[in-house]
Protein backbone atom coordinates (compact mmCIF):
# COMPACT_ATOMS: atom_id res chain seq x y z
CA UNK A 1 0.00 0.00 0.00
CA UNK A 2 1.41 3.41 -1.08
CA UNK A 3 2.04 5.44 2.33
CA UNK A 4 -0.40 8.46 2.25
CA UNK A 5 1.32 11.50 1.03
CA UNK A 6 0.26 13.71 4.01
CA UNK A 7 2.88 11.55 5.77
CA UNK A 8 5.58 11.92 3.70
CA UNK A 9 5.28 15.87 3.89
CA UNK A 10 4.88 15.87 7.42
CA UNK A 11 8.07 13.66 7.97
CA UNK A 12 9.83 16.11 4.67
CA UNK A 13 8.92 19.04 7.48
CA UNK A 14 9.90 17.50 10.53
CA UNK A 15 13.19 15.92 9.64
CA UNK A 16 15.35 18.99 10.03
CA UNK A 17 13.98 20.52 12.98
CA UNK A 18 14.83 16.91 15.32
CA UNK A 19 18.18 17.67 16.35
CA UNK A 20 16.76 20.86 17.81
CA UNK A 21 13.29 19.42 18.94
CA UNK A 22 16.04 16.25 20.92
CA UNK A 23 18.46 19.48 21.70
CA UNK A 24 15.59 21.37 23.52
CA UNK A 25 14.24 18.18 25.17
CA UNK A 26 17.59 17.25 26.51
CA UNK A 27 18.22 21.34 27.48
CA UNK A 28 14.43 20.86 29.71
CA UNK A 29 14.86 17.48 31.29
CA UNK A 30 18.53 16.86 30.98
CA UNK A 31 17.64 13.14 30.29
CA UNK A 32 18.86 11.61 26.48
CA UNK A 33 16.03 9.03 27.14
CA UNK A 34 13.53 10.72 28.04
CA UNK A 35 14.16 13.80 25.78
CA UNK A 36 14.13 10.97 23.39
CA UNK A 37 10.46 9.64 23.98
CA UNK A 38 9.28 13.30 24.48
CA UNK A 39 10.47 14.14 20.65
CA UNK A 40 8.81 11.09 19.70
CA UNK A 41 5.49 11.67 21.47
CA UNK A 42 5.70 15.48 20.22
CA UNK A 43 6.12 13.99 16.47
CA UNK A 44 3.47 11.88 17.32
CA UNK A 45 0.94 14.45 18.51
CA UNK A 46 1.76 16.91 15.72
CA UNK A 47 0.91 14.17 12.98
CA UNK A 48 -2.38 13.54 14.56
CA UNK A 49 -3.37 17.23 14.61
CA UNK A 50 -2.46 17.92 11.15
CA UNK A 51 -4.53 14.83 9.98
CA UNK A 52 -7.40 16.47 11.99
CA UNK A 53 -7.01 19.05 9.64
CA UNK A 54 -4.78 21.56 11.91
CA UNK A 55 -2.49 23.81 9.64
CA UNK A 56 0.06 25.59 11.61
CA UNK A 57 1.25 28.87 10.22
CA UNK A 58 4.49 28.15 11.50
CA UNK A 59 5.78 24.78 11.40
CA UNK A 60 8.90 25.27 13.09
CA UNK A 61 6.88 27.28 16.11
CA UNK A 62 4.13 24.71 16.38
CA UNK A 63 6.88 21.62 16.91
CA UNK A 64 8.27 23.62 19.47
CA UNK A 65 5.21 24.13 21.41
CA UNK A 66 3.95 20.87 21.60
CA UNK A 67 6.82 19.60 22.77
CA UNK A 68 8.16 22.76 25.12
CA UNK A 69 4.50 21.61 26.74
CA UNK A 70 5.17 18.30 27.09
CA UNK A 71 8.57 18.79 28.81
CA UNK A 72 6.43 21.50 31.37
CA UNK A 73 4.18 18.97 32.00
CA UNK A 74 6.83 16.45 32.61
CA UNK A 75 8.14 18.52 35.21
CA UNK A 76 5.63 19.40 36.61
CA UNK A 77 4.33 15.68 37.11
CA UNK A 78 7.99 15.37 38.67
CA UNK A 79 7.76 18.02 41.08
CA UNK A 80 9.65 17.21 44.00
CA UNK A 81 11.98 15.34 42.16
CA UNK A 82 13.58 17.74 39.81
CA UNK A 83 16.49 20.05 41.14
CA UNK A 84 16.94 22.63 38.89
CA UNK A 85 13.16 23.59 38.61
CA UNK A 86 12.12 27.26 40.01
CA UNK A 87 8.51 28.58 39.40
CA UNK A 88 8.79 31.40 36.97
CA UNK A 89 7.84 34.07 39.19
CA UNK A 90 10.49 33.15 41.56
CA UNK A 91 12.89 33.70 39.17
CA UNK A 92 10.93 37.37 37.64
CA UNK A 93 11.28 38.20 41.33
CA UNK A 94 14.76 37.89 41.65
CA UNK A 95 17.22 41.00 41.99
CA UNK A 96 18.90 41.79 38.93
CA UNK A 97 22.57 41.19 38.63
CA UNK A 98 25.66 43.70 39.11
CA UNK A 99 27.41 42.03 36.64
CA UNK A 100 27.88 42.30 32.77
CA UNK A 101 29.29 40.47 30.10
CA UNK A 102 32.57 41.95 30.62
CA UNK A 103 33.31 41.11 34.09
CA UNK A 104 31.90 37.22 33.75
CA UNK A 105 31.94 35.34 30.44
CA UNK A 106 35.16 35.87 29.15
CA UNK A 107 36.25 34.01 32.30
CA UNK A 108 34.31 30.57 31.57
CA UNK A 109 36.02 28.12 29.71
CA UNK A 110 33.83 27.06 26.87
CA UNK A 111 31.86 24.23 26.92
CA UNK A 112 31.34 22.30 30.42
CA UNK A 113 31.95 25.42 32.40
CA UNK A 114 29.23 27.22 30.11
CA UNK A 115 26.77 23.88 30.13
CA UNK A 116 26.85 23.42 33.83
CA UNK A 117 25.84 27.13 34.93
CA UNK A 118 22.97 26.94 31.89
CA UNK A 119 21.90 23.48 33.53
CA UNK A 120 21.52 24.77 36.64
CA UNK A 121 19.32 27.38 36.04
CA UNK A 122 15.40 27.26 36.28
CA UNK A 123 14.03 25.08 33.13
CA UNK A 124 11.97 28.26 32.01
CA UNK A 125 14.83 29.95 31.69
CA UNK A 126 16.80 27.38 30.05
CA UNK A 127 14.00 27.25 27.44
CA UNK A 128 14.22 30.56 26.48
CA UNK A 129 18.22 30.22 26.53
CA UNK A 130 17.74 27.15 24.04
CA UNK A 131 15.28 28.57 22.01
CA UNK A 132 16.02 32.23 21.31
CA UNK A 133 20.30 31.27 21.05
CA UNK A 134 20.77 28.37 20.40
CA UNK A 135 17.71 27.59 18.29
CA UNK A 136 17.81 31.48 16.94
CA UNK A 137 13.67 31.85 16.97
CA UNK A 138 12.45 35.34 17.52
CA UNK A 139 11.23 36.41 20.79
CA UNK A 140 7.62 36.10 19.08
CA UNK A 141 8.68 32.71 18.04
CA UNK A 142 9.61 31.98 21.58
CA UNK A 143 6.58 33.35 22.92
CA UNK A 144 4.16 31.63 20.79
CA UNK A 145 5.87 28.26 22.05
CA UNK A 146 6.24 29.06 25.46
CA UNK A 147 2.70 30.83 25.43
CA UNK A 148 3.49 33.78 26.85
CA UNK A 149 3.78 37.58 25.83
CA UNK A 150 6.72 38.51 24.36
CA UNK A 151 7.82 40.61 27.37
CA UNK A 152 8.38 37.59 29.19
CA UNK A 153 10.26 35.59 26.85
CA UNK A 154 12.61 39.34 26.78
CA UNK A 155 12.58 39.19 30.54
CA UNK A 156 13.42 35.83 31.55
CA UNK A 157 16.42 35.96 28.94
CA UNK A 158 17.98 39.05 30.60
CA UNK A 159 17.25 37.14 33.59
CA UNK A 160 19.08 34.39 32.60
CA UNK A 161 21.80 36.08 31.14
CA UNK A 162 22.00 38.09 34.15
CA UNK A 163 22.26 34.69 36.41
CA UNK A 164 24.92 32.98 34.36
CA UNK A 165 27.08 36.28 34.64
CA UNK A 166 26.89 35.42 38.44
CA UNK A 167 26.97 32.17 38.10
CA UNK A 168 30.61 32.06 36.02
CA UNK A 169 32.04 34.75 38.22
CA UNK A 170 31.61 33.36 41.01
CA UNK A 171 32.72 29.95 40.11
CA UNK A 172 35.54 31.31 37.58
CA UNK A 173 39.31 30.83 38.47
CA UNK A 174 41.19 33.73 38.28
CA UNK A 175 44.16 31.64 36.46
CA UNK A 176 45.12 33.51 33.03
CA UNK A 177 42.75 31.13 31.38
CA UNK A 178 40.76 34.10 30.38
CA UNK A 179 38.93 34.57 27.24
CA UNK A 180 39.83 38.00 25.88
CA UNK A 181 37.95 40.97 28.14
CA UNK A 182 35.01 42.73 26.71
CA UNK A 183 35.25 46.15 27.07
CA UNK A 184 33.35 47.84 29.87
CA UNK A 185 30.84 50.01 27.57
CA UNK A 186 31.70 52.72 30.44
CA UNK A 187 34.90 53.53 29.73
CA UNK A 188 33.76 54.73 25.33
CA UNK A 189 32.31 57.09 23.99
CA UNK A 190 32.22 59.81 26.32
CA UNK B 1 24.40 51.47 31.76
CA UNK B 2 26.67 54.41 30.89
CA UNK B 3 25.25 55.76 27.32
CA UNK B 4 22.15 58.08 28.12
CA UNK B 5 20.52 57.27 24.52
CA UNK B 6 20.22 53.62 24.97
CA UNK B 7 19.32 51.31 27.32
CA UNK B 8 20.87 47.93 28.13
CA UNK B 9 17.50 46.00 26.90
CA UNK B 10 16.83 48.09 23.52
CA UNK B 11 20.68 47.18 22.55
CA UNK B 12 20.15 43.50 23.97
CA UNK B 13 17.05 43.11 22.08
CA UNK B 14 18.58 44.67 18.78
CA UNK B 15 21.24 42.30 19.44
CA UNK B 16 18.93 39.46 19.17
CA UNK B 17 17.19 40.87 16.18
CA UNK B 18 13.76 41.14 18.18
CA UNK B 19 13.14 45.02 17.54
CA UNK B 20 11.44 46.57 14.04
CA UNK B 21 12.70 47.50 11.51
CA UNK B 22 12.19 50.98 12.45
CA UNK B 23 14.09 51.16 15.86
CA UNK B 24 16.65 48.54 14.63
CA UNK B 25 17.53 51.28 12.46
CA UNK B 26 17.87 53.94 14.72
CA UNK B 27 19.52 51.57 17.16
CA UNK B 28 22.57 50.45 14.59
CA UNK B 29 22.76 54.14 13.44
CA UNK B 30 23.27 54.89 16.94
CA UNK B 31 25.68 51.71 17.54
CA UNK B 32 27.83 52.76 14.72
CA UNK B 33 28.33 56.03 16.47
CA UNK B 34 28.72 55.31 19.97
CA UNK B 35 31.84 53.18 20.72
CA UNK B 36 30.18 52.11 24.45
CA UNK B 37 26.99 50.55 22.33
CA UNK B 38 29.18 49.29 19.88
CA UNK B 39 31.60 47.40 22.68
CA UNK B 40 28.54 46.37 24.95
CA UNK B 41 26.90 45.10 21.24
CA UNK B 42 29.74 43.04 20.20
CA UNK B 43 30.33 41.54 23.56
CA UNK B 44 26.76 40.45 23.61
CA UNK B 45 27.22 39.07 20.23
CA UNK B 46 29.98 36.97 21.34
CA UNK B 47 28.17 35.90 24.58
CA UNK B 48 25.43 34.70 22.41
CA UNK B 49 28.15 33.08 20.29
CA UNK B 50 29.68 31.37 22.97
CA UNK B 51 26.24 29.78 24.56
CA UNK B 52 25.46 28.56 20.49
CA UNK B 53 28.75 26.85 20.26
CA UNK B 54 28.55 25.44 24.05
CA UNK B 55 24.31 24.42 23.61
CA UNK B 56 24.46 23.96 19.68
CA UNK B 57 26.70 20.76 19.47
CA UNK B 58 24.46 18.62 20.60
CA UNK B 59 22.92 15.75 17.73
CA UNK B 60 20.04 13.63 17.96
CA UNK B 61 21.01 9.91 18.11
CA UNK B 62 20.81 8.16 14.91
CA UNK B 63 18.44 5.68 15.87
CA UNK B 64 16.27 8.62 16.84
CA UNK B 65 14.59 9.91 13.91
CA UNK B 66 14.11 5.77 12.49
CA UNK B 67 12.02 5.34 15.43
CA UNK B 68 9.66 8.92 14.70
CA UNK B 69 9.43 7.47 11.49
CA UNK B 70 8.22 3.88 12.15
CA UNK B 71 6.06 5.12 14.51
CA UNK B 72 4.21 7.81 12.59
CA UNK B 73 4.19 5.12 9.72
CA UNK B 74 1.81 2.89 12.21
CA UNK B 75 -0.69 6.16 12.87
CA UNK B 76 -3.80 5.11 11.38
CA UNK B 77 -5.34 7.69 9.22
CA UNK B 78 -8.27 8.97 10.32
CA UNK B 79 -11.37 7.91 7.72
CA UNK B 80 -14.36 9.71 6.46
CA UNK B 81 -17.37 9.03 6.06
CA UNK B 82 -16.73 7.62 2.67
CA UNK B 83 -16.94 4.11 3.34
CA UNK B 84 -20.40 4.38 4.50
CA UNK B 85 -21.49 6.82 1.37
CA UNK B 86 -19.92 4.27 -0.79
CA UNK B 87 -22.02 0.85 0.94
CA UNK B 88 -24.87 3.05 0.62
CA UNK B 89 -24.75 3.62 -3.27
CA UNK B 90 -23.53 -0.06 -4.07
CA UNK B 91 -26.79 -1.18 -2.48
CA UNK B 92 -28.24 -0.17 -5.78
CA UNK B 93 -31.01 1.96 -6.68
CA UNK B 94 -33.25 4.10 -4.34
CA UNK B 95 -36.58 5.53 -4.75
CA UNK B 96 -36.99 9.14 -6.61
CA UNK B 97 -38.05 11.81 -4.54
CA UNK B 98 -38.05 15.61 -5.23
CA UNK B 99 -34.91 16.85 -4.57
CA UNK B 100 -33.05 20.05 -3.86
CA UNK B 101 -31.68 21.66 -6.72
CA UNK B 102 -29.51 24.60 -6.75
CA UNK B 103 -27.98 26.89 -9.33
CA UNK B 104 -25.24 29.30 -8.96
CA UNK B 105 -25.49 33.08 -9.57
CA UNK B 106 -22.10 35.58 -9.46
CA UNK B 107 -21.32 35.51 -5.81
CA UNK B 108 -24.05 33.48 -4.65
CA UNK B 109 -25.62 30.02 -5.03
CA UNK B 110 -29.84 29.94 -5.17
CA UNK B 111 -31.02 26.48 -4.10
CA UNK B 112 -33.99 25.56 -5.57
CA UNK B 113 -36.56 23.00 -4.96
CA UNK B 114 -37.76 20.82 -8.19
CA UNK B 115 -41.80 20.85 -7.90
CA UNK B 116 -41.90 17.32 -10.11
CA UNK B 117 -40.30 14.18 -11.28
CA UNK B 118 -39.84 16.58 -14.81
CA UNK B 119 -36.63 16.72 -16.33
CA UNK B 120 -37.23 19.75 -17.62
CA UNK B 121 -36.27 21.05 -14.97
CA UNK B 122 -35.30 25.00 -15.55
CA UNK B 123 -38.61 25.70 -15.66
CA UNK B 124 -40.31 23.59 -12.44
CA UNK B 125 -38.05 25.56 -9.86
CA UNK B 126 -39.19 26.58 -6.55
CA UNK B 127 -36.69 28.42 -4.62
CA UNK B 128 -36.03 27.40 -1.01
CA UNK B 129 -33.10 29.60 -0.24
CA UNK B 130 -30.90 32.41 -1.74
CA UNK B 131 -27.47 32.65 -0.01
CA UNK B 132 -24.07 34.29 -1.23
CA UNK B 133 -21.31 31.78 -0.84
CA UNK B 134 -17.62 33.91 -0.67
CA UNK B 135 -17.05 32.25 -4.10
CA UNK B 136 -17.32 30.09 -6.77
CA UNK B 137 -14.59 30.26 -9.32
CA UNK B 138 -11.98 31.09 -6.89
CA UNK B 139 -9.21 32.29 -9.26
CA UNK B 140 -12.11 33.89 -11.93
CA UNK B 141 -13.98 35.61 -9.96
CA UNK B 142 -12.00 36.46 -6.97
CA UNK B 143 -8.54 36.88 -8.07
CA UNK B 144 -8.02 34.92 -4.60
CA UNK B 145 -6.31 32.34 -3.56
CA UNK B 146 -7.19 28.77 -3.09
CA UNK B 147 -7.91 27.74 0.81
CA UNK B 148 -6.00 24.94 -0.12
CA UNK B 149 -3.82 23.95 -2.97
CA UNK B 150 -2.63 20.63 -3.64
CA UNK B 151 -2.25 18.25 -7.02
CA UNK B 152 -2.90 15.31 -4.51
CA UNK B 153 -6.77 14.82 -4.08
CA UNK B 154 -6.16 13.15 -0.50
CA UNK B 155 -4.54 16.12 1.02
CA UNK B 156 -7.60 18.44 -0.26
CA UNK B 157 -10.35 15.99 0.56
CA UNK B 158 -9.08 15.36 4.21
CA UNK B 159 -8.15 19.51 4.60
CA UNK B 160 -11.56 20.02 3.07
CA UNK B 161 -13.49 16.96 5.10
CA UNK B 162 -11.86 18.05 8.53
CA UNK B 163 -14.05 21.46 7.98
CA UNK B 164 -17.21 20.17 6.36
CA UNK B 165 -17.71 17.12 9.21
CA UNK B 166 -16.06 14.27 6.76
CA UNK B 167 -19.26 14.69 4.23
CA UNK B 168 -17.13 14.94 0.85
CA UNK B 169 -16.78 12.10 -1.71
CA UNK B 170 -13.63 10.74 -2.64
CA UNK B 171 -13.73 13.05 -5.44
CA UNK B 172 -11.24 11.60 -8.05
CA UNK B 173 -8.28 13.43 -9.17
CA UNK B 174 -8.88 13.99 -12.89
CA UNK B 175 -12.62 14.11 -14.46
CA UNK B 176 -12.36 13.61 -17.81
CA UNK B 177 -9.39 15.83 -19.02
CA UNK B 178 -9.47 18.00 -15.60
CA UNK B 179 -7.42 18.00 -12.70
CA UNK B 180 -8.43 18.77 -8.96
CA UNK B 181 -6.46 21.67 -7.73
CA UNK B 182 -7.50 22.18 -4.83
CA UNK B 183 -10.50 23.38 -2.58
CA UNK B 184 -12.23 26.11 -0.98
CA UNK B 185 -14.70 26.43 1.71
CA UNK B 186 -18.01 28.45 1.79
CA UNK B 187 -21.03 28.92 3.75
CA UNK B 188 -24.66 28.15 2.74
CA UNK B 189 -27.86 27.56 3.56
CA UNK B 190 -25.98 27.76 7.37
CA UNK B 191 -23.63 24.50 6.48
CA UNK B 192 -19.73 24.47 5.81
CA UNK B 193 -19.61 24.12 1.92
CA UNK B 194 -16.39 22.61 0.05
CA UNK B 195 -16.18 23.44 -3.10
CA UNK B 196 -13.47 21.61 -5.79
CA UNK B 197 -11.66 23.50 -8.38
CA UNK B 198 -10.42 21.68 -11.65
CA UNK B 199 -8.92 23.11 -13.97
CA UNK B 200 -7.82 22.39 -17.96
CA UNK B 201 -5.37 24.87 -18.93
CA UNK B 202 -7.36 28.35 -18.24
CA UNK B 203 -10.39 26.33 -18.28
CA UNK B 204 -12.12 25.94 -14.67
CA UNK B 205 -14.97 24.36 -12.94
CA UNK B 206 -16.08 24.17 -9.59
CA UNK B 207 -17.94 21.37 -7.99
CA UNK B 208 -19.92 22.53 -4.75
CA UNK B 209 -20.36 19.62 -1.86
CA UNK B 210 -22.52 19.58 1.02
CA UNK B 211 -24.76 17.49 2.71
CA UNK B 212 -28.46 17.60 1.40
CA UNK B 213 -31.23 18.69 3.52
CA UNK B 214 -32.35 15.56 5.94
CA UNK B 215 -35.74 15.32 3.96
CA UNK B 216 -33.16 14.77 1.01
CA UNK B 217 -30.70 12.10 2.55
CA UNK B 218 -33.06 9.22 2.53
CA UNK B 219 -33.40 9.47 -1.67
CA UNK B 220 -31.51 9.97 -4.23
CA UNK B 221 -31.39 9.95 -7.99
CA UNK B 222 -30.28 6.73 -9.32
CA UNK B 223 -30.23 8.01 -12.76
CA UNK B 224 -28.13 11.39 -12.24
CA UNK B 225 -28.58 12.89 -16.10
CA UNK B 226 -32.36 12.23 -15.35
CA UNK B 227 -32.69 14.06 -12.20
CA UNK B 228 -29.99 17.35 -12.87
CA UNK B 229 -31.05 20.57 -12.56
CA UNK B 230 -29.86 23.28 -14.63
CA UNK B 231 -29.91 26.90 -14.27
CA UNK B 232 -27.97 29.45 -16.01
CA UNK B 233 -27.25 33.02 -14.95
CA UNK B 234 -25.42 35.05 -17.11
CA UNK B 235 -22.42 33.34 -18.02
CA UNK B 236 -22.36 31.31 -15.41
CA UNK B 237 -24.19 27.65 -15.63
CA UNK B 238 -24.97 25.37 -13.19
CA UNK B 239 -26.12 22.15 -12.90
CA UNK B 240 -26.89 20.11 -9.49
CA UNK B 241 -28.21 16.94 -8.15
CA UNK B 242 -28.61 14.98 -5.32
CA UNK B 243 -26.06 11.87 -4.93
CA UNK B 244 -25.69 9.98 -1.66
CA UNK B 245 -27.09 12.04 0.60
CA UNK B 246 -25.00 15.15 -0.61
CA UNK B 247 -26.31 17.99 -2.75
CA UNK B 248 -23.43 18.63 -5.85
CA UNK B 249 -23.54 21.16 -7.88
CA UNK B 250 -20.95 21.67 -10.87
CA UNK B 251 -20.40 25.21 -11.65
CA UNK B 252 -19.03 26.90 -14.46
CA UNK B 253 -18.76 29.56 -17.53
CA UNK B 254 -17.61 26.89 -19.79
CA UNK B 255 -20.33 26.14 -22.84
CA UNK B 256 -23.13 24.33 -21.31
CA UNK B 257 -22.47 20.90 -23.55
CA UNK B 258 -18.45 20.89 -21.91
CA UNK B 259 -19.87 21.44 -18.34
CA UNK B 260 -22.57 18.78 -18.82
CA UNK B 261 -19.93 16.58 -20.11
CA UNK B 262 -18.01 16.66 -16.33
CA UNK B 263 -21.13 16.85 -14.83
CA UNK B 264 -21.63 13.05 -16.54
CA UNK B 265 -18.62 12.48 -15.89
CA UNK B 266 -18.43 13.50 -12.28
CA UNK B 267 -21.31 11.54 -11.49
CA UNK B 268 -19.85 8.28 -13.02
CA UNK B 269 -16.89 8.61 -11.14
CA UNK B 270 -18.20 8.76 -7.90
CA UNK B 271 -20.15 5.88 -8.48
CA UNK B 272 -16.13 4.49 -9.13
CA UNK B 273 -15.20 2.05 -6.51
CA UNK B 274 -13.09 3.59 -4.12
CA UNK B 275 -9.95 4.68 -3.76
CA UNK B 276 -7.35 3.88 -1.20
CA UNK B 277 -6.16 6.47 0.69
Amino acid sequence: MQRPSQLDKFEALLRGHVDALYRTALRSTGDPGLAEDLVQEACLRAYRSLLTGVEPDNFRAWMFRILTNLCIDHARWQTGTATNHTAAQEVEDMPETANGPAQTYENARLGDDLTAAVAALPQDLQLVIQLVLVEGMSYREAADCMTCPEGTIRSRLNRARGLLRDSLSAHAPDNGDRIVPFPKRGDHGK
Amino acid sequence: MSCKFLSDDTLTAWVDGALGTEKARDVACHVATCSACHDAAEALRRENDMLRTALGQVRAPTHLWAQISARLATEPVPVTRLASLRARLARGPRPLMAAALAASVLGGVVVFQQSSRSTTTDTALQVLAVETVQDYMTFRISQRALDVASDDPTDTLLWLGARVGGTLPDMTENVLDYRLIGGRLCWLMGQRLGALTYAQGEDQITVYVMPAQDGDVDGFMDKVEDEKARHTEGPIRSTVWVEGGLLIAVVSDLPEAEKNRFATALGESLRAPELEI
